[in-house]
């Protein structure tokens, strides 16, 4: 076996392995493969919030929320997916999910959310290929799940700040047991690109690992993740037309721009479930160096199961490191600009402004969940958010008359389930 | 209503009481496999989906009683302290991000002796009542 492999090792592992997975089906297909299992998951969520003038949302992919578009919104928190298993073989499994949720444009076309084969060399080893999730944070892999989380939805300061899901590449599973330690060691490399506000985002050379210890009640985890950027659109044309403003100019374009930019994100999270009580805390750091910027947030949150009922409370903030409202500009110029470029170089510095601005907040939310059903479950929860001085924090859709900074409140009911 | 919350909170937490403190459960594998002891923790990975394999190295191979029935819940209390709501949290979060299955359902208590005669690496759980000579109790 050895030689041949070292004399026609190209030619031949193709084929080999074809051979040895159709071996493989030839005798599971007595077993009783292949099997298939059908899985579904949704939420309907209704949210109300106190500031009319600009929308809540619950991540940046969404184009509408609520506020300003509508007094009562359906369309930030409600999702409906469906998943498709196959087992061909106990070792080889395909899986399919498809998700139905608010996207940019305002449409709600399935689409995709993992796509993947995984192949068990061990049990405790495992390897997947096409679109797979990104296991950034603790809940990032079932943040969509509203049956899984206690909350009616994820803080929105953290999980806005690695926004993407999935990625398409491949990925592995190491898992280690000793004693009562259980390692798990998932490291990853793909390529993403996300459509959102207006403009499209290539993500390439996405590279990562998240680390997962669990012993007891506990469980720890750190993530590492980056990409090296690229946009398209709308936005390339605004950085092209601060080139025609001369070395000034340029250099404006290329601190901020994002492209074959890197970014990075660090996630370190805990979680403790001690039966009756919980606990869990996330802290993120993301820098990049463009618009976007560096920042750092965090949350805390903890419940207590009374029966059928989760009380909880989260805190969640999340700060921009850099020093962008130092940021001049073009403002240097236009003592020698001639006056009809004048109002365009003015117009692009407010943009730019616009683009830097820190997107500060921080949340204090108090709920509970409800387990009225079994399969089913209900959410309410109440938010207290605190913008930054100056800034509009993750609200869109900022319409004339809203003032910035300042607070607001959001009221939010749920109900999820899982088959 | 301040009085009907009351009574429906002391209702569930009424109901979800009894029906776990009445069962006795026990973790046990086939009389025919090597293994006499396992810890608690052991127990709970495998049936969490956190550890394949028994303490020697051979695969473990975890089935459970029918969902809702009062030894699979008195079982998961027992030694991974989770409601079957918990559970079913734990195994979404598995299921629907591909990196688990839940344990293959076999039936009653009948079906999990049956089971367990069959395969060497299979391990389950049952009111310490019914275990005969055929299952070794795991403690």
């Amino acid at each position: 076996m050895g030689i041949f492999m070292k004399y026609s090792r190209r030619k031949l592992s193709p084929v080999s392995l074809a051979l040895a997975l159709l071996a493989c089906q030839a005798q599971a297909a007595d077993q009783g493969y292949p099997t298939f299992d059908f899985n579904a998951y949704g939420t309907i969520g209704a949210a109300h919030s106190t500031e009319d003038k600009a929308d809540f949302v619950s991540g940046p992919g969404q184009s509408e929320g609520a506020g300003d578009s509508e007094d009562v919104t359906f369309a930030i928190d409600s999702r409906v997916a469906a998943q498709l298993t196959v087992n061909f073989t106990p070792k080889l499994t395909a899986v399919a999910q498809v998700v139905s949720e608010q996207r940019d444009n305002n449409s709600w076309t399935p689409y995709f959310e993992w796509a993947n084969i995984k192949y068990d060399f061990t049990p405790d080893m495992s390897v997947r290929v096409g679109r797979i999730v990104l296991p950034s944070f603790i809940v990032s892999d079932y943040r969509k799940i509203g049956y899984a989380n206690h909350w009616a939805r994820p803080p929105v300061e953290v999980y806005s700040m690695v926004p993407v899901t999935n990625s398409d590449g491949i990925d592995a599973i190491w898992r280690l047991n000793h004693g009562n330690l259980t390692n798990t060691l998932q490291p990853f490399a793909g390529r993403k690109n996300l459509h959102f506000g207006g403009a499209t985002w290539e993500g390439k050379h996405v590279l990562g690992f998240t680390d997962t210890l669990e012993f007891g009640n506990a469980l720890l985890r750190a993530s590492y993740i980056r990409a090296d950027v690229t946009s398209a659109g709308a936005i390339n044309q605004f950085f092209d037309a601060f080139k025609q403003f001369g070395p000034l100019g340029s250099a404006i374009a290329d601190r901020y721009q994002i492209n074959g930019t890197r970014i990075e994100g660090i996630v370190a999270g805990a979680r403790y479930d001690a039966g009756n009580w919980f606990t869990m805390a996330e802290w993120v750091r993301t820098s990049s160096h463009s618009f976007l910027g560096s920042d750092r947030g965090w949350y805390v949150t903890g419940g207590y199961h009374f029966g059928a009922f989760t009380p909880f409370a989260t805190y969640s903030t999340r700060d921009a490191l850099d020093n962008y409202e130092r940021e001049q500009g073009l403002e240097p110029l236009y003592r020698a600009l001639p006056p009809q470029v004048l109002p365009v170089a003015g117009f692009l510095n407010m943009q730019l402004q616009g683009l830097i601005r820190s997107t500060d907040s921080s949340t204090l939310s108090v709920g509970t969940r409800w387990d009225f059903r079994e399969n089913f479950n209900f959410a309410l929860q109440l938010d207290h958010v605190d913008l930054e001085d100056g800034t509009s924090g993750s609200l869109i859709n900022v319409q004339p008359g809203f003032v910035s900074g300042g607070s607001l409140n959001i009221i939010t009911a749920t109900v999820s389930f899982v088959y | 209503m301040k009085k009907a919350v009351h009574i429906l909170l002391a209702a569930t937490l009424l109901c979800l009481g009894s029906n776990v403190a009445s069962a006795d459960v026990v973790a046990v594998v086939s009389a025919s496999s090597p293994l006499t002891e396992l810890s608690s923790q052991q127990i709970a990975d495998i049936f969490l989906g956190r550890s394949a394999r028994f303490p020697d190295g051979r695969t473990a191979v975890p089935l459970d009683q029918a969902e809702g029935s009062v030894e699979r819940s008195a079982f998961y209390q027992r030694y991974a302290a989770k409601s079957p709501v918990e559970m079913k949290q734990h195994w979404s979060k598995l299921i629907f991000t591909g990196r688990g299955q839940p344990p293959r359902q076999v039936g009653d208590a009948a079906a999990v002796k049956a089971a367990l005669a069959q395969q060497p690496n299979a391990i389950s759980y049952l009111d310490r009542s019914l275990v005969d000579g055929t299952l070794t109790i795991l403690e």
